[in-house]
């Protein structure tokens, strides 16, 4: 049976950004920062990542926020929360200098500056209350829009919530990450009660804890995923009171192409909607896969007014979320 | 005096079957045991044995020998005396492995088995000669699959199957001159009454990945029957077999059929269920059950794997694949001529859902080992 919410809660806009700068697979072997060779990393369907460089991620999260505003013209003025997700844990706290890192036993304070309440000055929007999600890995957006819509029921008093994803690795960071290439970038929506737009019809999440230590418990993650990947689907699905032969466009994270083969005959889907045209190009944007992949389908066709849509993505954790959305 | 010349008898199933033709004796009955060592290994081997049989209504020797040798590898006298008294042979030697060579497989399996048709061939009493075989000799088949003569063309996915195909066939043979009963077994598992099992091998790995959150999928049909026969109906069934219910020169599959087997897709479930209720350490994990694909997809799955050379799910994979490559070709064992047999036995075996829980139940509690 359906569980949606009496109250239509929409996504009225999406934005994202990547940085500009690009590495291959071979520059990144080159300079010790993937483990697998090249032509593997390639095998499994990946070429180029997006590097911040010396970009902060609330730079890239107001550059997302810069981007929703072209595609969409909304009104911030609006927006009366933000949800700041931030899928690294160090995405949750401003990067301090290294000499303050080196002083902070003495001055501890630089680890209470967050990304959340400085997107907001800079935003100037003094009465939109901040909440920073984290923990969530890469499903950390997932979170937002899973909060942002059980609040919008719950408070009258909310009309407009900002959703914001932005993440960065450190410049000489390994960017290979369970056979997964990652890039750094950002995205944002708001979520909106009665908007007709994106109405999200189902959600579901999945946590493990078990797997809390991806390192150590690497082999058993890796064999945890597909049928805990299938259950997440399934129970979103099922959440929004339709099928899987319902859903017209299933926008991934970028796991590798291979997973997504194998993850698609698993979920007895056609592959051919499994939208994958951007894993090659930017690799797993860590939390803001999904909305990139979203606008970016939409703008392609793949995407049409009426299509049943799920958002899907994994994170260390472990966690696994699912989101239904109608276009 | 009835003489019982038995191969194999170390094995997970020859053991049970010393045991359940021991007890099943009656009059004046010996068991001769074909065991491999020397006479300290021998000693040990028949001690161990005989502490296993318990009650056994006959006495229980052993003579050193090994069935890749000519004449079996028995001294002269003792073969001698083997030919004038020996009445039923069960023949239950085999390299169960399944990563040797074809040279490998054939010399225990095939040659073995001539040697073994060899020494019925030259006994004064006609004996009836029970080969024990594998239902997989099916091999890449799939469908149901009757108990009927096989062919030795294939395919097969190990140089084992193919070594037992050709020795059914030379049994087969046999059968114009001798009374002999082919008995193939399907994936034997622990006892029906207390889950106890020699090896924790085939299935049991795939439980222990499971236990250790390490079993991502399997291939097959979530509904094709897995057939899992418990050692202890199995050994009295081929003990009955070969004596009240003898019928010489017929083929019967000693396993389970497909009316008292899971699916495929409920075993895992129920076994990780068992899991959960014996142990909250698994419990608290939450472990996916793995899913069920198909063939391809988990070829796929392995070609990634092995395109991304994890070591260690690559070797849990290797492990799995004894098992799995059956799983990939389905069929359905018939015994329908097993179940005719068995009628008036007395034997009876639980479906599958029943004693499930019990195989599982002992695996926990021995932690898939088993004591020396």
């Amino acid at each position: 049976m359906a569980m949606t919410p009496a109250l239509a809660v929409g996504i009225q806009a999406l934005g994202y950004y990547l940085p500009p700068r690009t590495e291959t697979v071979e520059t990144l072997h080159a300079s010790g920062r993937t483990t697998t060779r090249p032509e593997q990393l390639r095998g499994l369907g990946y070429a180029e990542v997006h590097v911040a460089g010396s970009m902060t991620t609330v730079e890239m999260a107001r550059s997302a926020i810069a981007d929703l505003q072209r595609r969409s013209d909304v009104d911030l003025g609006r927006v009366s929360l933000i949800l700041y997700g931030g899928a690294l844990a160090t995405s949750s706290v401003i990067e301090v200098s290294a000499e303050q890192h080196a002083e902070l036993e003495r001055n501890p304070l630089p680890l209470f500056r967050f990304p959340g309440t400085r997107l907001q000055a800079e935003l100037g929007l003094p009465h939109a209350a901040v909440i920073g999600v984290s923990q969530l890995a890469c499903n950390a957006f997932h979170g937002c829009l899973r909060i942002a819509r059980a609040l919008l029921v719950a408070e009258p008093g909310l009309d407009s919530i900002l959703c914001v994803a932005a993440d960065k690795f450190p410049e000489h960071a390994n960017r290979e990450v369970v056979f997964n290439l990652m890039s750094d970038g950002a995205c944002a929506a708001i979520v909106r009660r009665d908007e007709p737009r994106g109405r999200i019809l189902g959600t579901s999440q999945i946590t493990r804890g078990t797997y809390w230590d991806g390192e150590s418990r690497h082999d058993a993650l890796v064999a945890a995923y597909f049928p805990l990947a299938r259950q997440a689907v399934y129970e979103a699905v099922a959440s929004a009171g339709l099928s899987i032969g319902d859903i017209h466009c299933f926008v991934p994270h970028n796991f590798s192409v291979r997973s997504w083969e194998i993850l698609s005959r698993i979920l007895e889907i056609d592959h051919a909607k499994v939208f994958l045209d951007n894993v090659a190009r930017i690799g797993h944007v860590v939390a803001s896969d999904n909305v990139i992949n979203y606008v970016d389908a939409v703008s392609r066709g793949r995407i049409r007014p009426g299509d049943k849509v799920a958002l899907f993505v994994t994170g260390f954790g472990a966690h696994f979320s699912c989101t239904i959305v109608e276009a | 005096m009835e003489t019982i010349f038995i191969t194999g008898s170390h094995g997970i199933v020859g053991r049970e079957l010393v045991r359940s033709v021991a007890r099943a004796c009656t009059g004046r009955a010996r068991i001769v045991l074909l065991l491999r060592g020397d006479a300290l290994e021998v000693r040990a081997k028949l001690m161990r044995v005989r502490s296993h049989v318990g009650d056994a209504r006959c006495e229980i020797n052993a003579v050193p020998g090994d069935v890749t040798s000519p004449r079996l590898g028995i001294d002269e006298g003792t073969y001698e005396q083997l030919t004038r008294d020996v009445t039923m042979i069960l023949h239950a030697a085999a390299d169960t492995g399944f990563r040797q060579s074809r040279e490998d497989a054939g010399r225990v399996n095939v040659k073995g088995t001539a040697h073994v048709l060899e020494l019925a061939r030259l006994c004064v009493h006609n004996p009836r000669f029970g080969y024990l075989g594998t239902a997989f000799v099916a091999g890449g088949r799939t469908g149901e699959i009757a108990e009927d003569a096989c062919g030795v063309e294939g395919p097969f996915f190990t140089e084992y199957e193919r070594s037992k195909a050709f020795a059914e066939a030379l049994v087969r043979d046999a059968s114009r001159s001798l009374p002999v009963s082919i008995l193939r077994l399907g994936i034997v598992v622990g006892r029906q009454t207390d889950g106890v099992i020699g090896t924790f091998d085939g299935p049991y790995r795939v439980f222990k990945l499971a236990q250790h959150g390490l079993l991502a999928m399997l291939p097959g049909d979530p509904s094709q029957p897995v057939d899992f026969v418990p050692v202890d109906f199995a050994a009295d069934a081929i003990t009955w077999l070969m004596r009240d219910g003898f019928r010489a020169g017929e083929t019967f599959h000693v396993c389970a059929g497909p009316h008292r087997s899971l699916p495929l897709g409920a075993i895992m479930p129920l076994v990780m269920a068992r899991f959960a209720a014996l142990d909250p350490a698994f419990r608290a994990h939450g472990y996916p059950a793995p899913v069920v694909v198909t063939p391809e997809v988990f070829r796929d799955f392995v070609d990634t794997i092995e395109q991304v050379g994890n070591p260690r799910l690559r070797s849990v994979l290797e492990n799995l694949q004894t098992f799995t490559r059956h799983l990939s070709a389905p069929k359905r064992f018939s015994t329908a001529r097993l179940d005719r047999a068995l009628e008036g036995s007395g034997l009876s075996l639980q479906h599958a859902q029943d004693f499930l829980p019990t195989l599982v139940d002992h695996a926990v509690r021995a932690r898939f080992e088993v004591s020396a």
